[in-house]
């Protein structure tokens, strides 16, 4: 039962917020209790509600076509009732909160119930379909058993091609789940992206499963474009935006791509230092030419995608740290050969990056700077005598190489 | 529409997913301040609605309300399961009436300062406050929806308000 006070409070928050009082009109009107509403008033006024804080249309399209192909994969109530909430469940919930045993059994119990043969026919099921359902619990099955981020993030490529099969096999009288596709296939090239990155972001190598991502997207592009002179009109807007994630997962996938190459070329570097310091010139030479394929690779990759020339920049920032840390831990006799990398690359950067800023092709100014690692190598095979004149000769051919360069190189003591 | 809903009507179902799926999301937003798990708890609410639509019963209180009340048990059960996380940087934007950016930085600080304090009371007072002062019910509405008297209401919301008062310290008053 609310006391005076209680209601005393609730009063004077309503009329200050209808504006009908202020709070010290409040306060005079009930002196006795002025010392206790004062700071409650304050915080009550305090609180407001947050400005218009709004799920994205994507979230709200995508969170509509799940509830919908939730609510039409229910089951008649059986009474393995557990079961049913097991299908019935939302793929997210069902990722993150399941517990295995659960599933384990749930899955046996659905493909004991239904039959693999159903399971199978299911695979070329459509939205609409009596079996579709089916198709997408299994789905669901494969991506929870999918451990490791790599195969998750494949299992998610797989599920956008399936959608994408799907749309370019839906008759026109069921354009009305064109959407619907169309959101899961954003939602499944956008997670599997998602794991590709964090994959990268942790040091692993997602080369090939990018260039899968590369391939199928670049292949979903032109099934689109089919689709959209086929689909009835009112279904053509949400093909188009599939064009677009699309174009926005090659675009990702290519960024991710060239931070790939970069991460090679970078590891590669640190491979030149300890083969240096072991002392093993030959090889040294040798990766210094994989870097040379690495950088390569870098640069196609970044100039396939619109963020090109930030992606130079963060490449030459990134390379300028690791020659650094490397020249000052390689013995002397690979300071000029690294040096020379290091040389070549930042000008190739910044030459790459005017090309880029006059619009020109960044591969053209690349290759300009193709160079042979090997030239100025011979003093560490000891094929020359420091000092000889084929030394000398072969000094100032590089002084004119890095002239070019624009650096102004450090004259050597034979 | 949701009695065609209650009769396993799922197109009137959708209908009141697009009429109240962006309150849902905002309260629950407000509560957890994280877009992922504020996206995966909406979904979750409406699920959890479909399946128990058949035991709403009008009591005065709106759909939504009903709603809301799911979602206060999903986030609640959410910070059970795990640790409560904090990320601030998409919370609360600053109000329209702060124009300068330390005034904006100023109430900023400290709509998270109470979106914190609120997050620390009991369940309940944390309902009665964010249904009362964030989503604008009535008290009625909120007594209807809990199964209390409207004074049981004002008692748990002034309670609340000391609580607050206690978790804010001195600086607020």
């Amino acid at each position: 039962m609310a006391t005076k006070k209680e209601e005393i409070l609730a009063q004077c928050i309503a009329d200050v917020k209808a504006g009908r009082a202020r709070v010290e009109d409040c306060l005079a009107k009930y002196p006795r209790w002025r010392s206790e509403l004062e700071p409650l008033l304050k915080i009550a006024l305090a609180i407001e509600p947050p400005p218009e804080v709004s799920p994205s249309p994507a979230f709200k399209a995508r969170a509509r076509a799940r509830l919908l192909a939730q609510i039409h994969a229910q089951r008649p109530v059986t009474k393995e009732r557990w079961l049913r909430y097991i299908l019935m469940k939302d793929r997210v919930t069902r990722e993150r909160r399941f517990k295995m045993a659960a599933i384990v059994i749930a899955i046996v119990l659905a493909v004991a119930s239904i039959g693999g043969g159903t399971a199978y026919a299911s695979q070329d099921a459509l939205p609409g379909d009596i079996l579709y359902p089916e198709k997408t619990f299994i789905e669901d099955a494969r991506l929870f058993f999918a451990f490791s981020d790599e195969t998750k993030a494949a299992t998610h490529l797989q599920i956008a091609d399936t959608r994408i099969e799907e749309l370019s096999r839906l008759p026109e009288d069921r354009s009305g789940f064109v959407e619907g596709l169309v959101e899961e296939y954003r939602y499944n090239l956008e997670r599997g992206l998602d794991l590709v990155e964090q994959q990268i972001e942790q040091g692993g190598n997602a080369s090939g499963l990018l260039n899968r991502f590369q391939e199928r997207v670049t292949y979903h592009q032109g099934v689109l474009q089919v689709v959209c002179n086929q689909v009835r009109i009112e279904a053509r807007h949400a093909v188009e935006y599939a064009i677009n994630v699309s174009i926005q997962g090659l675009e990702r996938a290519n960024r991710l791509m060239a931070r790939t190459h970069l991460e090679n070329a970078a590891r590669r570097i640190n491979q030149v230092s300890g083969m240096a310091q072991a002392g093993k010139m030959g090889e040294v030479i040798e990766l210094l030419g994989e870097y040379d394929e690495d950088l390569v690779s870098f640069v196609e990759t970044a100039s396939d995608t619109e963020d090109v020339e930030a992606l130079l920049e963060e490449a030459r920032g990134r390379l300028l740290l690791v020659f650094d840390q490397v020249l000052a831990t390689v013995p002397e006799q690979a300071i000029s050969a690294i040096e020379n990398a290091k040389l070549k690359t930042m000008t190739g950067f910044d030459e790459a990056i005017d090309a880029v800023g006059r619009g020109e092709g960044l591969n053209d100014a690349w290759q300009e700077f193709e160079f042979d690692w090997e030239e100025f190598m011979p003093q560490w095979e000891g094929e020359i005598e420091p000092g000889s004149e084929e030394w000398w000769n072969a000094w100032e051919e590089f002084k004119r190489e890095r002239n070019r360069f624009r650096f102004e190189p450090t004259p050597p003591i034979p | 529409m949701i009695e065609q809903a209650a009769k396993g009507d799922p197109q009137s179902f959708a209908r009141l997913y697009d009429l109240h799926v962006d309150r849902v999301y905002r309260h629950i937003f407000y509560r957890v301040s994280s877009v992922g798990v504020a996206e995966d708890l909406t979904q979750e609410v409406f699920l959890k609605g479909w399946q128990a639509i058949h035991r709403y019963k009008r009591t005065g209180s709106p759909f939504v309300a009903w709603l809301l009340t799911i979602a206060h048990n999903l986030v609640i059960d959410y910070y059970r399961s795990r640790k409560r996380e904090t990320s601030l940087e998409t919370s609360i934007l600053p109000s329209d009436s702060a124009t300068n950016p330390q005034q904006i930085a100023e109430v900023r600080w400290e709509q998270h300062r109470l979106q914190d304090a609120i997050r620390q009371l009991r369940p309940e007072q944390q309902q009665v406050i964010v249904l009362h002062f964030i989503e604008g019910f009535e008290y009625s509405e909120i007594a209807a929806l809990l199964g209390k008297s409207e004074g049981a209401v004002r008692v748990i919301q002034h309670r609340a308000l000391k609580e607050l008062r206690r978790i804010l310290g001195k600086e607020i008053g």
